[in-house]
């Protein structure tokens, strides 16, 4: 049989011969009872592939599927992510911070009875016109 | 691809969890399902791989689609059954085009889309796989047809 004419039946099957190539089949096919034949078994071998179609898996499938996407999830979930840690380890610091600034507060204010600015400056010899020429007047080598 | 077995069930199950782990990759750029075959014809390829390295050692006569004769008369089941034996005789290229565009029913176009083949190589897999078929169940497609 023709290789050429061969070629043309199997691509006719899938519909995309040109109008010149179906009409070299066609009269081809009426030619060749050999190439008729060939046709007609390619038609019957597609059409017994198309019916042996295994379209089903073991019972329960989906659940099974499911059942496994689940375990998936569980396990993503206790193994969070980069920056799902740094918000739960910044949450805990952050309580951890809030709690100690409220200590040191509270600790400083009860001392601040005890030892304020107003109090020390008024108990202090010295004016404050003292404490500034001492602090900010500048010697001639401090200059230099 | 693989035929009627549990290997077919495990890797259907692990086409699922493949496409559950890579939803946050899937662009929406072909369609779900096309997206779902391609993922199970590639673990399928694997699994013929696999499959075949196993043979090498434990060797399993699959040879029975041989012994066929014209005198042979065969139910749907039978045939059905001869016909997967028959897919499962094609190397692994010839058979996913077969599977996809024979007995799957996509077009030519998405066979080729699925396979990441041009549509030419997918035709003329499609003619050699068919001819080799052919001459495999050559006389139970006489007995039918005749």
């Amino acid at each position: 049989m023709n290789k050429k004419y061969r070629k043309l039946l199997y691509r006719s099957f899938d519909g995309n011969l040109s109008e010149d190539e179906k009409e070299v089949l066609e009269n081809a096919l009426l030619k060749s009872k050999e190439l008729q034949a060939e046709k007609e078994k390619i038609a019957l071998l597609r059409n017994k592939l198309s019916e042996s179609t295994t379209d089903s898996f073991r019972p329960f499938f989906a659940e099974r599927v499911a059942s496994r996407i689940n375990t998936l999830a569980k396990a993503n979930n206790l193994q969070p992510d980069f920056f799902s840690s740094l918000v739960t380890v910044f949450r805990r610091v952050a309580i951890s911070a809030a709690i100690v600034f409220a200590l040191l507060l509270s600790a400083n204010l009860i001392e601040g009875k005890f030892h304020s600015f107003e109090k020390n400056v008024s108990s202090s010899e010295m004016s404050l016109d003292d404490v500034l020429a001492t602090t900010f007047t500048p010697s001639l080598e401090d200059v230099l | 691809m693989l035929g009627q077995c549990a290997e077919a069930d495990d890797v259907g199950q692990e086409t699922f969890i493949r496409f559950y782990k890579s939803l946050s990759n899937f662009r929406g750029d072909s369609a779900a399902a096309t997206y779902l075959t391609r993922i199970a014809i590639n673990l399928s390829l694997n699994e013929i791989k696999r499959r075949k390295r196993r043979m090498l050692f434990f060797a399993k006569s699959t040879d029975d689609v041989k012994n066929l004769s014209a005198e042979m008369t065969l139910d749907d089941d039978e045939m059905k059954s001869l016909v997967q034996r028959a897919i499962q005789k094609l190397e692994p290229k010839f058979r996913s085009v077969v599977v996809l565009r024979l007995m799957e029913g996509y077009s030519t176009r998405e066979t080729a889309k699925i396979l990441k083949l041009p549509e030419g190589t997918v035709l003329s897999r499609l003619a050699r796989a068919q001819q080799k078929l052919k001459k495999i169940l050559e006389p139970v497609l006489g007995d039918s047809y005749e």
